[in-house]
């Protein structure tokens, strides 16, 4: 493929998942200026896979398993973070230019996962929001398939008390 | 509420956690940015400044060679200013000193000069002064790699400045040859050749065990192949003579470039007499 070729359809794929990309980032990591640098970074790893020559038949899964990569190394330098530099429940720092409404949706869907844990959140998000199969998202975060459903269930559960369901 | 009604209002709600607008449009920006920044990394591919300068050092260096081949050619009709931008360019090409047809053609020109440009008149036969030329010439005089002589062309005084009258400076023992050989009597040349040898090879003994073995076996196969040149010039014709001679004084010159590099050399009379070796206190 010609570099510009390349170059166009690595800008039509992050025109396609970068919403995507994104959500899951915060997920992972609860900070919306964090999750956009983070999102950023994705996808230039998922360049330079694509100048490297390798072939990427199925883009997404890959760009998530870049994402959780990265929260990985995120959460190995967190270690060192002090909490008041984390900013990890700042909406407002997101939704700059959202509406009232949707600075309220951020709110609410940033204090929900917040009050998740972090294996919880990952799964229910890649299970129900972006629709992912157990396998596949197993696939992703390096277990089992059997290891995500029975996770999916717990997580289901608490998310219900959470609720008061 | 049930488990689909859950993770339907779950997901309803994260749909509308997006990117901003202007968050998305900065990072395509940005995206944009490293995969250009990126190609030109990785694949470096001429720029059109890279063409350019190409195509320019080309047409330079062609019009330059043009120009050589009509200042040798057109050299008598139109008189030393050719001539000296023709030596100019000669050396700013690198081409060799002791190339005989320049050799050659610098006796000849001399010849011409002192036809052409001494004006017939009564003090013709008169002693010329010595700035005669290089009032006439081009300001190739500026040029500090030139010794003030490389203007004195007519052929008395190229003929007179063999290695035993040219004074110039130390540093510029390649210029000197230049001169020295350019006019010189195949037997002077001869002479100049041996003893230039001689010298260089009881140099090398001096500092046997100074240099590296490495570049004294160099060195010494350098002057073994202009002594073999020498020697074969022995019973040839003066023009095959001062072609195996030319070649000779291109591997002296060689051992000369050499030994200037090693350490401070000390010349006298346009040969390195004396080299004091980077490292030692001597």
């Amino acid at each position: 493929m010609k570099e510009q070729e390349l170059e166009s359809a690595f800008m039509e794929i992050f025109h396609q998942y970068n919403d995507a990309i994104f959500r899951f980032c915060l997920v992972k990591v609860t900070n919306p200026q964090l999750a956009e640098d983070m999102t950023q970074e994705v996808f230039m790893r998922y360049w330079q896979y694509l100048r490297n020559g390798k072939e990427i038949t199925n883009p997404r899964p890959f760009l998530y398993t870049i994402a959780n990569n990265l929260a990985k190394d995120w959460y190995k330098k967190k270690k060192s973070i002090p909490l008041e530099e984390d900013g990890a429940h700042d909406a407002a720092l997101l939704a700059r230019d959202a509406s009232p409404e949707v600075v309220a949706a951020y709110k609410e869907v940033l204090a929900m996962i917040t009050d998740m844990d972090e294996p919880d959140r990952e799964v229910l998000h890649l299970r129900h929001v972006e629709g992912f199969e157990p396998r596949e998202i197993a696939d992703m975060l390096g277990e089992t398939a059997n290891v995500i459903s029975v996770r999916l269930n717990r997580a289901m559960g608490r998310l219900k008390q959470r609720m008061h369901i | 509420m049930n488990e689909d009604t859950l993770t339907k209002e779950y997901k309803e709600k994260w749909e509308q956690v997006t990117l901003s607008d202007s968050s998305r449009q900065k990072m395509a920006d940005n995206l944009r940015a490293y995969t250009s920044l990126h190609q030109v990394i990785e694949a470096p591919q001429p720029s059109p400044f890279f063409s350019y300068f190409k195509f320019a050092y080309t047409s330079a260096a062609a019009l330059a060679l043009i120009v050589l081949i009509g200042a040798a050619s057109w050299r008598s009709e139109n008189g030393d200013s050719l001539y000296a931008l023709k030596m100019n360019i000669e050396r700013l090409l690198g081409i060799e000193p002791y190339d005989s047809t320049y050799l050659a053609m610098e006796t000849n020109v001399g010849q011409e000069q002192q036809e052409s440009t001494l004006a017939p008149s009564e003090e013709t036969d008169a002693p010329r002064p010595d700035n005669t030329l290089a009032m006439e010439a081009p300001p190739v005089a500026s040029d500090s790699s030139l010794p003030d002589t490389t203007l004195e062309a007519d052929s008395s005084a190229r003929i007179a400045m063999t290695k035993e009258s040219a004074d110039v400076a130390e540093d510029d023992i390649v210029s000197t040859m230049m001169l020295t050989e350019g006019a010189m009597d195949i037997d002077l040349y001869r002479d100049d050749v041996a003893h230039r040898i001689k010298e260089y090879q009881t140099l090398l003994e001096e500092h046997d065990g100074e240099l590296e073995a490495e570049v004294t076996a160099e060195l010494t196969a350098k002057l073994d192949e202009a002594s073999a040149l020498y020697k074969e010039a022995e019973d040839k014709d003066e023009d095959a003579a001062r072609l195996l001679l030319d070649t000779a004084m291109n591997r002296i010159g060689e051992v000369e470039s050499s030994l200037s590099l090693l350490g401070e050399v000390t010349v006298e009379e346009g040969i390195i007499i004396d080299i004091n070796l980077i490292g030692t206190s001597d």
